[in-house]
């Protein structure tokens, strides 16, 4: 599924967010979605999965609107993977990836063979198979937030749009997601992730969207993303760059005196 | 590998679902047995089969069938909306009787008695009843539109609680003579002493309609666990979903409420026995929240028969004497899971 934004604007609260954003999300390709707090970023992983309605512009899945597409249409196209998603109730990991599954089913269908087979290979993509018989108030944060990724995945859907998908991980399962996620995307999927360590975002992602002062700043392959004039304009800092094996890599540095907003300090 | 254990050994869900049913079965039986006069119900039931007119036949279809069919609608009515609301709000307090639906369905019953329109029609307290419900519904649909969170909610729906039990204490306070109010609070306590069939069948069709519009929500309920965003992601429509709750438990609690009172706690010990075995999954839970509900509350009524106490105690006052007690254990167990 291909996803367009065209002149899209989006308010909170009276605030502009994001104005005249227009962008295309491409299957086969994964994308990070880069940028300061408050600079959007949510906001336009909602609109792209089709959760909010824009203020101004419109947001087409493969040419149509969401209401021509249909809500049930949309669930089976794109898998949305909130921030730090809540788990209401004290339900087992197999029972939660398996809800993954609702908008493949009928109104009154059961569970079928297809359903299982997904959520087994969910379950096994994000290292979390040993994990089914828990209840998932009991696992870790990063045990919880590879469940709750393996139930984006159970969905099989050609889009997954995930919101800091890497928080809560420690770095091992931080380049794993990362590479899942990457892989995902190789098989064809077109994969979008909200992302803050700039060093992951820069290896794995095939394109990275920079959003600062309501727009992308920055948009194309993470080599021409992350330049120090984006990076002092968007975040106010300036980095550390460095080469490993082939591929480079930067590390926040300092914060520089920039005419950015000042971060409240308590 | 203990834990990958009791997965396996759950009790499957059609299971649960006919023992609990064959529970709630054999105790409508129990419940029209018992009684005051000395009663051969076997003989009652053959003769009202055969459409002979003796006493038992006529104690069994005027009294005691009627007293034991709604105690399980009124049960079943309780225990799903409690966990259709529960399930809805994400808040394991939430209940028809907390949340203010069952007391605004009072409230609405005793404006009903009150005006006397009770008197010349008998669908108005039915009626009303379900007026009051979807008055308290619908004020909680509004805070739930202007983004309340389930806290808020709660909050909202306990002062639509205490302003329902004020305006019912005004209308007592008001009423002409000691007699009428006297009436008014006893109704209020709860009882399903001396219903009759036409009763039953006057609550029926609402909440056969309720049951289905609360039940209808099983799979976006289930979905609710994972919070707003992804339940939408996951392709279901929550503001139909709260129109269909709201209208069911409104239309459940509305009648149930006008038939027999403010029967409370209920619609919160239900979901709480039946979650562990439906998997805390919110939609399995609806149908045996209901079951549960029923069989709790043929079993209390019953046990107000069986006690000494004459006249008998109020079903409501029964409820409420073992229900808050749970309410308390039950605080008591979330404040330690969430430290």
């Amino acid at each position: 599924m291909r996803i367009e934004t065209h002149a899209l604007s989006a308010t909170a609260g009276g605030r502009a967010i994001l104005t005249d954003v227009t962008l295309t999300i491409e299957p086969g390709a994964f994308t990070g979605l880069i940028g300061p707090n408050g600079a959007g970023k949510t906001t336009l992983l909602r609109l792209l999965a089709g959760l909010a309605e824009p203020a101004a512009g419109r947001v087409t899945f493969d040419g149509r609107t969401a209401a021509q597409t249909g809500r049930r249409a949309l669930a089976r196209g794109i898998a949305y993977l909130p921030q730090s998603g809540p788990v209401h109730w004290p339900l087992r990991t197999e029972a939660l990836v398996m809800l993954g599954r609702l908008p493949h089913r009928g109104p009154l269908g059961g569970i079928t063979a297809a359903d299982r087979a997904a959520v087994e290979r969910a379950l096994a993509t994000a290292d979390a198979a040993h994990l089914r018989g828990r209840i998932v108030g009991t696992l870790s944060g990063g045990e919880r937030m590879r469940v709750l990724l393996a139930r984006a995945l159970a969905t099989e859907a050609p889009v997954l749009l995930a919101d800091e998908p890497v928080a809560a991980l420690d770095p091992g399962h931080q380049l794993a997601c990362m590479a899942l996620l990457r892989d995902a995307a190789r098989r064809g999927s077109g994969v979008v992730a909200v992302l803050h360590d700039l060093t992951l975002a820069a290896r794995f992602c095939d394109r990275l969207i920079l959003l600062s002062g309501g727009g992308a700043l920055a948009d194309g392959p993470p080599g021409r993303v992350l330049t120090d004039d984006h990076l002092r304009a968007a975040y106010g800092i300036a980095v550390q760059r460095g080469e490993a094996g082939g591929e480079p890599f930067l590390l926040p540095w300092h914060a520089l005196p920039s005419p950015m907003p000042k971060p409240e300090t308590p | 590998m203990t834990a990958a254990a009791t997965w396996e050994s759950r009790i499957p869900y059609p299971a649960l679902v006919a023992g609990l049913t064959g529970l709630a079965l054999a105790l409508c039986a129990v419940s029209a047995a018992v009684g005051y006069v000395p009663f051969d119900l076997g003989a009652a039931l053959s003769d009202w089969l055969a459409g002979r007119p003796t006493l038992g036949a006529l104690v069994l279809a005027e009294l005691r069938l009627p007293r034991a069919l709604l105690g399980l609608l009124v049960g079943f009515s309780l225990g799903l909306t409690g966990a259709a609301m529960q399930g809805w709000l994400r808040n394991p307090l939430a209940e028809p009787g907390l949340v203010g639906v069952s007391s605004a369905a009072a409230l609405g019953a005793v404006i009903v008695f009150y005006s006397g329109l009770s008197a010349a029609l008998s669908l108005a307290l039915p009626l009303g009843g379900m007026a009051g419900a979807v008055t308290a519904a619908v004020l909680l649909n509004l805070m739930a539109a202007r983004g309340a969170g389930t806290t808020a909610l709660v909050i909202g729906g306990i002062a639509i609680n205490s302003l329902a039990g004020s305006l019912t204490a005004l209308a007592l306070n008001l009423a002409p003579n000691p007699y009428a109010a006297l009436e008014i609070v006893f109704w209020l306590m709860g009882s399903l002493a001396d219903r009759g069939t036409d009763q039953l069948w006057l609550v029926l069709p609402p909440m056969l309609a309720g049951w289905a519009l609360c039940l209808s929500g099983a799979r976006a309920l289930d979905a609710l666990t994972l919070g707003e965003d992804a339940a939408h992601s996951l392709g279901f429509d929550l503001t139909g979903l709260r129109v269909r709750l709201i209208a069911g438990a409104a239309l459940a609690v509305g009648s149930a409420v006008s038939v027999t009172g403010a029967v409370g706690f209920v619609g919160l010990v239900a979901p709480h026995l039946m979650r562990p075995l439906a998997g805390a999954r919110p939609g399995r839970l609806l149908l045996l929240a209901g079951l549960a509900g029923a069989c709790l509350t043929l079993a209390a009524d019953i046990a107000v028969r069986l006690m000494p106490t004459r006249p008998e105690l109020k079903l409501g006052v029964v409820t409420a004497l073992i229900g808050a007690p749970f309410l308390i254990v039950l605080i008591a167990r979330l404040r330690r899971e969430e430290a």
